[in-house]
């Protein structure tokens, strides 16, 4: 969607949610964890560079800035650092499900986070909050004050009252009418925005960028998690751009703002594995590999030479920023291979037979994986 | 492993021994016979044998008793000791000890007994069998304790009869391949197993178990598990916790929505059963309207049917006043035309007199205003010539000035002169201008009097006719005014009259009103009576209601304390039925213990008892058997009595016997218990009737429930005095029955049931309906008294202004008379006379103004003509004006010639006297007239003259006329005085017939009157009815009927309330429904909801992949530990190595002792000495000799000893040797001294010792070789049994 002309453009926001800051990544080693936890704080620099590329009148934080409502202060104090640091705008940052505001949470009055905030940044701590972002323009926002509930978050808001003709933005979190467990996460009736006489709807949960349905209007908008959490989320990475004209006509884009690509590849032969290691920005790549091969002894030496390269070691940087392989699929075909041991003693010979004899029963993966240690070992010792 | 301290005691010959070893080369030395193979034994049996075996019996001195004991101390790899004593015996007697030290100092017991065999075959590994297996009865046997521990007479034993292969366990093997393998291992292969080792080592003990330390690569992915596990676990239930909230939610959500169906089906039954309950009453009370609206309507017909002959009779009436009143119209209309023709008569009489009379008199006044007129037309033509001629005077002046003018310019030279001639000029023109003014003066006079002049005498006649004409139609005018007068005075008396009796006719009205407004205040006064008696209903019916309410409570109440008193007589009953005294449960609990407490001990004494009693003479016997009485047979026979606890035998006089069963203790605790029982049980169940426990606590409990019967009992009489307390007051119950009847009284003679009826149609809100009908009612009551009030009000003003409007008809009337009598005849015919004089002088009038206009006509031809003479008189002088201008501006030019001349007046000054002259002539100018032309002014008179001759003509024509009108005018007198006699005879004729006919009409008008005030009343009475609304209120009220719905059930105020009752129930249901879904949600709010999920799908995708991460390194080291196994296995199936390894050594050590005689020792996969290979050929080793077999077989221990890097006992090894031989051992033995520990038992210490190398006395051994050498001498040692 095209940003409307200058002069046409009545409001400006930065509309973004789920930075999700303390967030754990139990599916990562801790090395890949510390990276994942630490991006999301620092995609926060680039969000507050969009709002001021794009004069933005107010920033708009969705929700689920905060995995949990009461984090260490090793996740709260580097985000009011930054936002004391910024230049000064309107943000506002509401309470989702994940972080709701309860007594203990860094979002609660009298919290030392609230302290370290700057003037400029709000918080939605009433269920009738209400500011204005500039003349004839008020924000309306109610926050999450549990983990799960059935009550409307925009329902909550105020109607649009006869003769108001103000460009009215609403910030709330929940789930959408379409959303799976919708009924039990705060759930958004599909006509909430028209009913409430809102120009905008901004809400925030899910972590792909999406306007519910879509072209609707008035738009209902998720912008997604401004760093992906996990694989599987194709329209993270993003915030919102919204424009709001003179006679009310909204306008948004997308805007990356994303480090990490977040990619799952599913590797069928040693050819694509050679292929996709030769890959450019890997480095700024959240990797999963799927091996499906059936490989001989040596392409499996080869395979696993390549996915040391990607992953690295402590020696060297991996060629992909961070590699998860799955490697339940990756068979060793060991066939022939004692044909790599042929010049060998009869005891390693002895060995080998021994081992493809075992292979034929009960330990079949146990001796195919010996096999492969015996072929490593000998091949090293060879190489030595 | 080596051998550092040696106990003996009472083993064998051996009483005693001790002997310290040291690490090298151990000789002990002793003659034969000292015991020194016992030691040997000593050895190999607290090694190897466990102490109670039977072959420990071939130990035991035959000489000392004791058990024969051994103590050994081993130092192991680590320099540890062990310390091992066994005492060999069977029984208590054999005894084993395993200790540890690992100061060398004190000692801790690590086993005892049959364990200490286990850690010392474990710790060894020498692959014997494990005690009290299947195996060979004596000493374990295996290859290495051949190897090690032979017994002097099988040295060769390791080189025919024994192998790897005979071993009872594999231990021996592995610890061989162990020690061996590595002599022959490829440096690849080393190098693999040695790195599968160590991957092995990482993850597994060495007892093969996975390893648990903080380095296990395990340890971290199964913590990392675990920490997944109970993650998942906690999150699976919070998530069901979730689910079950939702599902909850989802269930209360349906249950409440099927709860709002139920409620909104209920609330439409509801409504559907007011609406229906409403129609019926609607119904009902529209019938009831209808009825009375259809009688309102038959009422109206009756006086409709009045009406329409009232009507019929009024238009009858009406008719024949019409027919009078034609009759007295045609009467006037005669009486009229003869009055009319009357006044004619008389006015043209009258007329014509007058006529007469004033036209003598205007016609000597226009003679004599003619007269005048011609004089002045005479004296105006004389100013005229006057005029004329002046005007010639003027002309001539003025050509003359102007000719001096010229002369004047000519002579510029004479200023002075100039100067005079320009005053004199302008005093000139002043003069013309006066002179011009006076005779346009003069012009106007003289026009105007030749215009006044003709017009006089023009209009002289007209006016004369006109003044006759004038006094005429005066006095006709004044007679009418008069007749009018009289008429009008009659018309407002008629209109007086009409006004009393529109008067009349309003008091009627007001009167109706009145009577209607009373209607109406009675009806109101009705309605509110009624209205009040359906409230005293009402307040009667609830009173009613009240009272029977209170009634009911107060028989409910009764009812309530005669049920409580009843329950609490029941509960009295049952209590009184409880018997008093019986123990607690827990006493009976007590009595019951106790009971079987005594059972159980008299159970204790059911030993059983057999008496058989032989009489030897006759003698009486009683017995009882466990209480029960027998009969005895007499005689002698033998008499068997059997009983379980006590028999009691009395024999006649001579003795009581009591056979009692059971043991003394067993007897004392039975007596105690019945003694018990008897105290504290009996007394109970005595005082209670009954025979048990059972029974006792059968009434207990029976007691307890009766109890708890009356308990309740009394709850609920409680609960009904309760019920009774809350209940009102009985004289709230005389209050409401006093009001009840005081309301019945009030109502008595009313029709209860109507009413009651008429109430329940109000329906539920009658009250409500009630007061606004009473108000209502009210209200109406109050308008019509207003009504009334202001109809009476407008009634007696009604009759104030009749009385007053009758009062000025008849002034009004008496006016009219008087003023007719005055007229002396009939106003109207006075009225139509004077009309038709008017009308005649009018047109007469009109007439000379038509004469005064022909006339007026010729004047202004005349005048038009004087005007137009003088217009062009005016155009002369107005000519001679701009003329005059003409001359003014060439004055004003010779003005300037004159200023310009001025210049030379100074030079002319001189000259002045000269002008005397030119002084002369400017007076001469001043006496000259304006410059006229005046010849038009002359025709102009002339015209003037000839019209007035013309007018003059005219006057005399008129003159003549006037006399002929004279004459006519005599004889129309003469004419009209004969008919106004006619028309008087006429007109009374017509008045007496028009007075006879008002007669008839006013007789006629009466009863009109009468007929149309009986019509009024009537209508009056049919208004009042209101039919019409009644009629438009039944077809309404016939509508409303037709629209009400038909009733497809019967719906009563019963059902109504059924159905609230049903929707109050719902309601209910539905608040709790609500409530209910409402905690649900707020228990959903504290679960977790998505966020666990989404954390569970999480954790399970971490746990799936920290399982297949732990399969991974599972499988990886499970690959290594098969893998080492496997190389193992491998090595091990490659026996040739052990035996290669072997074989090379002691092949070697071989060769140097038979300088290569015999070649290599083959020896077989299980350390099998197959033979010697010489010249490629394998040999058997039976065939050397025997010395050369014990020291082949010697070289094979020590080269095993040497791998395993064990001590090995040498018991006279080298017997059949010679001493060359041995003195090579002997240097063999010392340089593997330096790896291994070696005690060399032997007799002959010579070929093996230095002379410096025996103990000396004093010492307890000696030491030599740097320690790697010691000897003892066991006859130091050993101490035999004497």
């Amino acid at each position: 969607m095209s940003r409307p002309e200058g002069d046409d453009v009545a409001l400006r926001l930065l509309h973004t949610a789920d930075w999700h800051l303390g967030r754990r990544f139990p599916s990562f080693d801790e090395a890949d964890r510390t990276k994942l936890s630490r991006a999301r704080l620092d995609v926060l620099d680039q969000i507050l560079l969009k709002a001021d590329h794009e004069s933005a009148d107010a920033l708009l934080c969705a929700g689920d800035l905060f995995e949990e409502p009461d984090l260490e202060r090793e996740w709260w104090e580097p985000v009011a650092k930054k936002l004391t640091a910024m230049r000064p705008r309107p943000v506002f940052l509401l309470p989702g499900n994940h972080d709701p505001l309860q007594p203990g949470s860094v979002y609660y009055p009298g919290h030392s986070f609230r302290r370290a905030l700057p003037p400029w940044v709000h918080v939605v701590d009433r269920d009738d909050f209400e500011h204005e972002l500039k003349e004839g323009a008020v924000l309306y926002a109610c926050p999450c004050r549990s983990r799960a509930g059935q009550r409307d978050p925009a329902l909550a808001l105020p109607p649009r009252a006869p003769g108001d003709e103000r460009i009215r933005i609403g910030l709330v979190h929940g789930s959408t009418f379409d959303a799976v467990d919708c009924q039990t996460n705060f759930p958004i009736a599909k006509d909430a925005a028209l009913l409430r006489g809102f120009d905008y709807l901004a809400i925030g949960d899910t972590h792909s960028f999406r306007d519910v349905p879509p072209g609707a209007r008035p738009p209902v908008v998720y912008p997604g998690a401004p760093e992906a959490t996990t694989f599987g989320e194709p329209g993270a990475g993003n915030v919102v751009a919204v424009f709001v004209s003179q006679s009310r006509r909204v306008t948004f884009r997308p805007e990356r703002v994303a480090y990490w690509t977040w990619s799952e590849r599913m590797v069928r032969s040693l050819a694509e594995l050679r292929a996709l290691a030769s890959e450019p920005h890997l480095a700024r790549t959240v990797l999963r590999l799927v091996l499906d091969l059936r490989l001989t002894a040596p392409e499996m030496a080869e395979a696993e030479a390549i996915l040391t390269e990607l992953k690295g070691t402590a020696a060297a940087h991996g060629r992909a920023g961070i590699l998860q392989v799955m490697r339940e699929r990756m068979t060793l075909d060991t066939r022939g291979i004692e044909v790599n041991f042929a010049d060998l003693p009869e005891v390693v010979r002895a060995t080998v037979a021994q081992l493809q004899e075992l292979e034929r029963g009960d330990q079949a993966e146990v001796a195919r994986e010996a096999l492969f240690h015996l072929f490593r070992l000998v091949r090293a010792g060879g190489a030595s | 492993m080596r051998l550092v301290h040696l106990e003996v005691e009472r083993f064998q010959c051996i009483e005693k021994a001790e002997l310290e070893l040291g690490p090298g080369l151990n000789v002990l030395y002793g003659p034969n016979d000292l015991g020194k193979s016992s030691l040997a034994w000593a050895i190999r049996a607290v090694l190897l044998l466990q102490h109670n075996s039977v072959v420990h019996e071939r130990f035991v001195s035959w000489c000392g008793d004791g058990e024969p004991r051994v103590a050994l101390t081993i130092a192991d790899d680590d320099e540890r000791l062990w310390r091992v004593t066994k005492t060999f015996g069977g029984g208590s007697a054999g005894r084993s000890r395993l200790e540890s030290s690992r100061d060398r100092r004190t000692f801790t017991t690590e086993a005892t007994g049959r364990e200490v065999d286990d850690r010392l075959r474990a710790m060894f590994r020498w692959g014997v069998q494990k005690p009290g297996g299947q195996g060979p009865r004596g000493l374990p046997e295996s290859f290495l304790t051949q190897v090690l521990l032979a017994e002097q007479d099988s040295v060769r034993k390791v080189l025919f009869d024994t192998s790897l292969e005979n071993d009872p366990d594999e231990a021996g093997r592995l610890r061989m391949v162990e020690a061996l393998g590595a002599l022959a291992q490829d440096p690849l292969f080393k190098r693999i197993l040695d790195d599968t080792q160590a991957r092995v080592d990482t993850a597994f003990t060495p007892k093969g178990r996975k390893k648990r330390t903080a380095d296990s690569p395990f340890l971290a992915i199964v913590n990392e598990q675990n920490d997944l596990q109970a993650k998942q676990d906690d999150l699976t239930r919070r998530v069901r916790e979730t689910e079950a909230a939702d599902a909850k939610i989802r269930d209360l959500a349906s249950e409440r929505d099927r709860i709002n169906t139920d409620l909104e089906e209920a609330n439409e039954a509801l409504r559907a059963a007011r609406a229906d309950l409403v129609v019926r009453e609607r119904r009902a009370q529209l019938e009831a309207q209808l009825k009375d609206h259809e009688a309102t309507i038959g009422g109206a017909r009756e006086l409709q049917e009045r009406i329409d002959r009232l009507v019929a009779e009024g238009a009858q009436v009406r008719a024949a006043a019409s027919a009078g009143e034609a009759a007295v119209r045609e009467a006037d209309g005669e009486a009229t035309e003869a009055e009319r023709a009357l006044d004619a008569a008389r006015g043209a009489l009258d007329v014509l007199t007058h006529a007469d009379v004033e036209q003598e008199r205007r016609m000597t006044e226009v003679t004599a205003a003619r007269d005048g007129a011609m004089r002045r037309v005479e004296a105006a033509e004389r100013a005229l010539a006057e005029a004329t001629a002046a005007l010639k005077r003027a002309e001539k002046i003025a050509a003359e000035v102007k000719d001096d003018a010229a002369a004047a310019l000519r002579l510029e030279h004479r200023a002075g002169e100039l100067e005079r001639a320009v005053a004199t000029a302008r005093d000139e023109r002043a003069a013309s201008q006066q002179a011009l003014e006076r005779a346009k003066d003069r012009v106007r006079e003289a026009h105007s009097a030749a215009k006044v002049q003709a017009r006089a005498l023009a209009q002289k006649e007209v006016a004369n006719q006109r003044l006759q004409r004038r006094a005429a139609r005066a006095d006709a005018e004044a007679r009418r005014k008069a007749a009018i007068e009289a008429r009008d005075a009659a018309r407002r008396a008629s209109d007086a009259v009409k006004a009393v009796e529109a008067q009349k006719g309003e008091a009627d009205r007001a009167a109706e009103r009145a009577v209607a407004a009373s209607a109406a205040l009675a009806i109101a006064e009705r309605g509110v009576e009624r209205w009040r008696q359906l409230e005293l209903v009402a307040a009667y019916r609830e009173a009613r209601a009240t009272a029977a309410q209170l009634a009911k409570e107060e028989a409910a109440v009764a009812d309530a304390r005669a049920k409580a008193a009843e329950l609490r007589e029941t509960a009295a009953t049952l209590r009184g039925s409880v018997a008093p005294g019986l123990p607690t449960a827990a006493e009976i609990a007590g009595l019951r213990e106790l009971h079987v407490e005594r059972r159980t001990a008299e159970a204790r004494l059911g030993g059983g008892l057999t008496v058989t009693l032989r009489r030897k003479q006759p003698l009486p016997v009683t017995w009882e058997a466990d209480g029960e009485a027998l009969a005895t047979p007499a005689g002698r026979a033998a008499v068997v009595v059997v009983a379980k606890q006590v028999l009691r035998l009395e024999l006649g006089d001579l003795a009581e016997l009591e056979v009692t069963a059971g043991e003394e203790d067993a007897r004392r605790a039975a007596t105690a218990l019945r003694e018990r029982w008897r105290q504290e049980a009996e007394p109970v169940l005595a005082a209670h009737g009954v025979a048990g426990v059972d029974e006792l606590d059968a009434r207990r409990r029976e007691a307890d429930e009766r109890e708890r019967e009356a308990d309740r009992l009394e709850c609920d009489a409680s609960a009904q005095d309760e019920r009774a307390s809350r209940r009102p007051a009985s004289g709230d119950l005389g209050a409401a029955e006093a009001r009840r009847d005081e309301l019945a009284a009030e109502l008595s003679g009313a029709d209860l049931e109507k009413l009651g009826d008429e109430l329940s149609r109000l329906g539920d809100r009658w009250q409500a309906s009630l007061k606004q009908q009473r108000d209502r009612s009210g209200a109406s009551r109050d308008a019509a008294v207003g009504a009334l009030e202001q109809a009476r009000a407008l009634a007696q003003q009604g009759q104030a202004e009749l009385e007053r409007l009758r009062t000025e008809a008849a002034r009004l009337e008496a006016e009219a008379v008087r003023r007719g009598a005055d007229l002396g005849e009939d106003w109207a015919t006075v009225v139509d006379a004077c009309d038709r004089a008017l009308t005649e002088s009018d047109a007469a009038l009109l007439d000379l103004d038509r004469q005064e206009a022909t006339l007026g006509a010729g004047s202004d031809d005349d005048q038009r003509a004087a005007d137009a003479a003088l217009r062009d008189a005016t155009k002369s002088v107005e000519a001679c004006g701009t003329r005059y201008d003409e001359q003014a501006e060439a004055w004003q030019r010779a003005r300037e010639a004159a200023a310009a001349a001025a210049s030379k007046l100074e030079g002319t000054r001189a000259r002045a006297r000269e002008l005397a002259f030119a002084e002369e002539w400017a007076a001469q100018l001043a006496s000259s007239s304006p410059v006229l032309p005046l010849a038009r002014w002359q025709l102009a008179v002339r015209e003037a003259t000839g019209a007035l001759d013309a007018a003059r003509a005219v006057c005399a024509q008129a003159e003549r006329q006037l006399t002929d009108s004279q004459a006519a005018r005599a004889a129309a007198i003469q004419a009209a005085r004969g008919a106004v006699k006619t028309a008087e005879e006429a007109f009374a004729k017509a008045r007496d017939l028009r007075a006879r006919r008002q007669d008839a009409l006013k007789v006629a008008g009466d009863r009109s009157h009468e007929v149309e005030l009986a019509l009024k009343q009537a209508q009056l009475e049919l208004a009042q009815s209101n039919v019409d609304a009644a009629r438009q209120a039944a077809t309404e009220l016939r509508g409303q009927l037709a629209a009400l719905p038909t009733l497809a059930r019967s719906t009563d105020v019963d059902g109504v309330a059924h159905h609230e009752q049903q929707v109050a129930r719902l309601t209910g249901h539905l608040r709790e429904a609500n409530d209910d879904l409402a905690k649900a949600r707020g228990a959903l709010e504290h679960v977790g909801g998505a966020i666990v999920r989404e954390q569970l799908r999480e954790v399970e995708q971490a746990l799936q992949q920290a399982r297949e991460r732990a399969r991974q390194v599972e499988l990886e080291y499970d690959a290594w530990k098969l893998l080492l196994e496997t190389l193992r296995a491998s090595e091990s199936s490659e026996g040739a190595h052990l035996g290669r390894a072997l074989a090379g050594p002691v092949s070697r050590r071989f060769g140097e002792l038979t300088s290569g005689r015999y070649g290599n020792l083959e020896i077989g996969a299980h350390l099998d000495a197959t033979g010697l290979r010489v010249a490629g050929e394998v040999r058997e080793l039976r065939a050397l000799s025997a010395g050369t077999q014990d020291q082949l077989a010697t070289l094979l221990r020590l080269c095993i000893a040497e791998q395993l890097r064990s001590a090995i006992v040498l018991d006279d090894h080298l017997s059949q040797s010679d001493p060359a031989r041995v003195a090579w051992f002997n240097a063999v033995l010392r340089s593997a001294a330096q790896h291994v520990q070696i005690i060399l038992i032997t007799c002959r210490p010579a070929e093996l010792l230095g002379r410096d190398e025996f103990q000396r006395a004093g010492e307890p051994a000696f030491v030599g070789a740097a320690g790697l050498l010691r000897s003892v001498d066991l006859t130091r040692v050993i101490q035999r049994f004497p």
